[in-house]
């Protein structure tokens, strides 16, 4: 007789690997390519205002790397001059999977516009210093849009980071890949499967990561940097402000300037005047002859001191225009 | 950016084409299965289904497990010794409609167990959320040089 094959069996051949023993599984493959098959890891974190994007990535960094936590007001950074020290740091210190976080990406000293520019130039450059310490890069920003091409290609996770409520922020977890024979970009999940004696097993893709908040050390010291930062940006927001401001008196200074200019023009104005033999003889104002006297008026300005001057005494019929003279 | 999931059918492998057709073949056999058997020809008492489940077995081999492999061994050569045990003196009919009934019932067995190994095998993909519970567990577990072993006593082969 054959043993009879009960459900206990297939439940022992196929054990269901539940949510929590699949994190242990996911994030020791993030940790086994830093630490053990020596790649770096680039990862942008992107979602709406306050959907836990910063924490999301304070998290990634904290379950991946020991040095973190204790450094964690050093890694977190917000300007090009901290991410170079948090790299020079890691350098001088040789942190094996260092993991840095550029938060707030594009609000920092560099605009949002040439922010992943200039970022992915100095990531770069410091990939290659410090890429044989195999960092842990993750990017956190509000727009997928800022992502240029270069640094979609620098990236090589893009997680979507979304929350319905205050416990936890799901995670996306795309991986993109890139088609070197079409040009194109594309992303795909994460897959995990079982290899028994060469059969493989059931394929699980992790479409998500229920991450919760941070223990209580992490967001503290988490918040107390961030808010640090976004306190020095109201400052610097308010010192804009004052400049625009200042900006705009001194267009105003500059525009009675041209009124004045103009008053000396029409006064003096056989000092700025030239003759034109095309189509005749004609006089004119020579703008010219208006920044040589004003050196610094520019070419537009100029042009438009000889136009306002000429109106001026064309309306005090003070020169004819258009008219053959006697030379 | 060109966005394409797996999931979108975008590209199609010979392997998942094949993979849809074993799917398709068995859910055929069980069909078959539940509705009225019928006899291929006189000089055999196989039916339609007894060997549908027999190929299925083969097209599934790949992706069986060895215990698994080792009980449909066990099955069929348990069928061979039941038909062996079928008593001579009955007539023909007879005897061919007790192999049929034993064939019937060891195919059934197959197909269930085939069933499973269809579901767990690779050809099928789950998706699956993921879950922080405890922080000192998924730290003490994620900072591990060796593999962790998400199915129990197996090693893992992961890609991403």
């Amino acid at each position: 007789m054959h043993d009879q094959f009960y459900e206990l069996d297939f439940d022992r051949i196929y054990p269901t690997p539940t949510s929590e023993t699949l994190a242990w599984a996911y994030f020791n493959r993030l940790y086994r390519k830093l630490h053990v098959e020596n790649f770096s890891l680039l990862i942008t974190f992107y979602g709406r205002h306050r959907a836990g994007k910063s924490l999301g990535a304070v998290d990634f960094g904290y379950i991946l790397d020991p040095t973190f936590l204790p450094n964690l007001e050093s890694r977190v950074v917000y300007t090009s001059k901290a991410l170079m020290q948090a790299f020079k740091d890691i350098r001088v210190k040789k942190i094996k999977g260092g993991a840095v976080i550029i938060d707030e990406a594009g609000s920092g000293d560099l605009s949002s516009q040439r922010w992943y520019e200039e970022v992915s130039k100095i990531v770069s450059a410091e990939l290659q210093a410090v890429g044989y310490l195999n960092p842990f890069i993750g990017f956190v920003t509000q727009s997928f849009s800022f992502i240029n091409t270069t640094a979609r290609k620098l990236s090589q996770g893009v997680f979507e980071v979304y929350r319905t409520n205050t416990s936890y922020s799901n995670i996306k977890p795309f991986w993109i890949e890139n088609n070197p024979w079409i040009s194109g970009s594309y992303r795909k999940y994460p897959i995990f499967c079982e290899n028994h004696n060469g059969v493989a097993s059931n394929i699980y893709k992790i479409n998500n990561i229920k991450i919760p908040l941070p223990p209580d050390e992490v967001k503290d010291r988490y918040i107390a940097h961030s808010q640090a930062y976004k306190d020095k940006l109201l400052v610097d927001s308010e010192e804009e402000i004052a400049l625009l401001e200042f900006d705009k008196n001194s267009k105003k200074v500059y525009a009675s300037g041209i009124d004045a200019i103009v008053e000396e023009v029409v006064s003096n104005y056989t000092d700025y005047t030239s003759v034109s033999q095309k189509k005749g003889v004609n006089v004119f104002l020579n703008p010219d002859l208006i920044r040589h006297s004003h050196s610094d008026l520019s070419i537009k300005d100029s042009k438009l001191v000889k136009a306002l001057a000429e109106k001026r005494l064309v309306k005090d019929n003070k020169v004819l225009f258009k008219q053959d003279v006697d030379l | 950016m060109d966005e394409r999931t797996e999931q979108s059918g975008y590209q199609v492998q010979g392997s998942d084409i094949l993979k849809k057709k074993i799917f398709d073949y068995v859910f055929h056999l069980c069909n078959l299965a539940t509705t009225k058997e019928t006899e291929i020809a006189d000089y055999t008492y196989e039916t339609g289904f007894v060997r549908g489940v027999k190929l299925a077995k083969s097209l599934m081999w790949k992706y069986t497990k060895p215990e698994i492999k080792e009980t449909i061994k066990n099955i069929y050569s348990q069928l061979e010794y039941n038909i062996s045990r079928i008593p001579e003196k009955l007539d023909e009919a007879q005897k061919k409609l007790e192999k049929q009934m034993l064939s019937d019932d060891a195919s059934m067995q197959v197909l269930e167990i085939l069933l499973v190994v269809m579901l767990y095998s690779s050809m099928s993909v789950e998706m699956k959320e993921i879950e922080v519970k405890d922080w000192q567990s998924v730290i003490g577990k994620a900072r591990d040089d060796n593999p962790v072993r998400i199915f129990g006593n197996e090693i893992n082969e992961k890609e991403d």
